[in-house]
């Protein structure tokens, strides 16, 4: 993935302050993904790898 | 190959069952391409389920179509190509075309891994521009990874039918569950730093000195526009390699959106089939979108857009563009997008569609 920036989301339905998703936004043609928080995810799981070995910071939610 | 041979063959296939099992590959002919057709990166970019993997080379992985030669007459219309766009010799250079199989479908196929007298059968269509020794494998995922891979030579330029018979082993561990189980790998090269002899051609080995395979005799990464071809690729059941279980466009795209789904709006226009309601309360003030994927699908995907979508909500209108919390599960998603600036109020039904953009695209991924 060429991320471009991630953010989590914060779950407005659940109110307690978790996230539903991470938001990606990748430089080939300014794709958006919705990547859910969900380790069955691979997507997820490559993110936080990238976040393991420090190539990637998530922005926190707003 | 003589009748008495090919009806002794059958007669094996079908005491294994292999004549009625589904080819546990999906997508074996090529024939699916969601995401395109043509891509430079690395991975699942052109044919669906199919990555081409490739590090220290630069590779173009496309979906082509067939017109000639022994696999068009056995019925395939595509096949998937790698083309060389360099020349490395780096020795840790590697490309591989590559499918990973959801567990539970090989757990569930009527192969008894822990049996050496137990078999799954690999065959498929490959082609190279240099001729040469290659190899392929599969490896399990679940516990420790184990490989076990097959060499086949091909001649320069000429379509080959290759089969690999695979017994299972006591030491393998593939769980019946959503996760990874096996990746099937069909391997133009590998560079010596990923080669040696503790890899082998006759048993299930594990990874030792990063000995992924026996060394390759010819370099297809130092042969500038090489190209590798492959196509009708199956894994049955059984010690035979049947003829390929061909499936209608429509069967394999719904086993490939299992996966991947991709829509595209086809019209600058053209709907997205998600219906909305405005909702104005504290927390939750947006319009709120849910569709339904078109299968249910092996986890919670990923949900993607590209292009622009317009929501509307009565005379008012808003981007949508995936902006604020977005679910998904294995059969529906929903995304909470910004409430128009005006000409919409709570309760108002709402629609999604492009906004004059016909590449405008929704895509949910649930690749292994």
């Amino acid at each position: 993935m060429d991320i471009k920036s991630a953010k989590y989301i914060k779950d407005t339905l659940a109110n307690d302050g978790s996230h539903s998703n991470i938001r990606v936004v990748l430089n080939n043609n300014n794709t958006v993904m919705a990547v859910p928080i969900n380790t069955e995810n691979s997507d997820y799981n490559k993110l936080m790898k990238m976040v393991e070995d420090k190539e990637l910071t998530i922005e926190d939610a707003d | 190959m003589s009748r008495a041979r090919t009806f002794a063959d059958l007669a094996t296939a079908s005491e294994a069952g292999s004549l009625t099992s589904p080819n546990i590959v999906i997508n074996g002919d090529m024939s699916v391409a969601q995401r395109g057709t043509s891509s430079t990166s690395t991975n699942l970019q052109t044919v669906d389920r199919w990555g081409v993997s490739f590090g220290g080379v630069a590779v173009t992985q496309t979906q082509q179509s067939l017109t000639s030669g022994s696999p068009y007459e056995s019925g395939f219309n595509n096949f998937i190509r790698a083309a060389n766009t360099s020349t490395s010799s780096s020795t840790t250079s590697y490309i591989q075309f590559y499918q990973n199989i959801e567990a539970q479908h090989i757990a569930n196929s009527g192969w008894n891994f822990k049996s050496s007298s137990s078999f799954v059968t690999l065959s498929f269509w490959a082609r190279s521009s240099l001729q040469g020794t290659y190899y392929a494998n599969v490896v399990t995922n679940d516990g420790t990874a184990y490989y076990r891979s097959a060499a086949f030579a091909l001649s320069a330029d000429t379509w080959t039918k290759v089969t690999f018979t695979i017994e299972g082993n006591s030491n393998l561990t593939i769980n019946d569950d959503n996760g990874q189980g096996l990746q099937v790998n069909i391997v133009p090269h590998y560079a010596t730093g990923y080669t040696g002899s503790n890899a082998n051609t006759t048993t299930w080995y594990t990874l030792v000195s990063n000995d992924y395979f026996p060394d390759f005799a010819q370099s297809w990464s130092e042969s500038s526009g090489a190209t590798f071809d492959v196509t009708g690729v199956q894994l049955e059941l059984g010690q035979v390699a049947t003829p390929y279980k061909h499936e209608s466009f429509g069967d394999n795209l719904m086993r490939c959106q299992r996966y991947f789904y991709k829509y595209i709006s086809n019209n600058i226009y053209g709907p997205l089939g998600a219906t909305g309601m405005q909702i104005n309360t504290n927390s939750t003030s947006g319009t709120m979108y849910q569709g339904q994927h078109p299968i249910i699908m092996r986890a919670a995907p990923t949900m993607a857009y590209g292009g622009s979508w317009t929501g509307e909500v009565a005379t008012g209108s808003a981007a949508f563009a995936l902006t604020g919390s977005v679910r998904s599960s294995t059969l529906f998603w929903q995304s909470q997008e910004p409430i128009p600036s005006s000409g919409a109020n709570d309760g108002y039904a709402a629609m999604v569609y492009a906004n004059g953009d016909d590449d405008a695209f929704l895509s949910g991924s649930a690749e292994l």
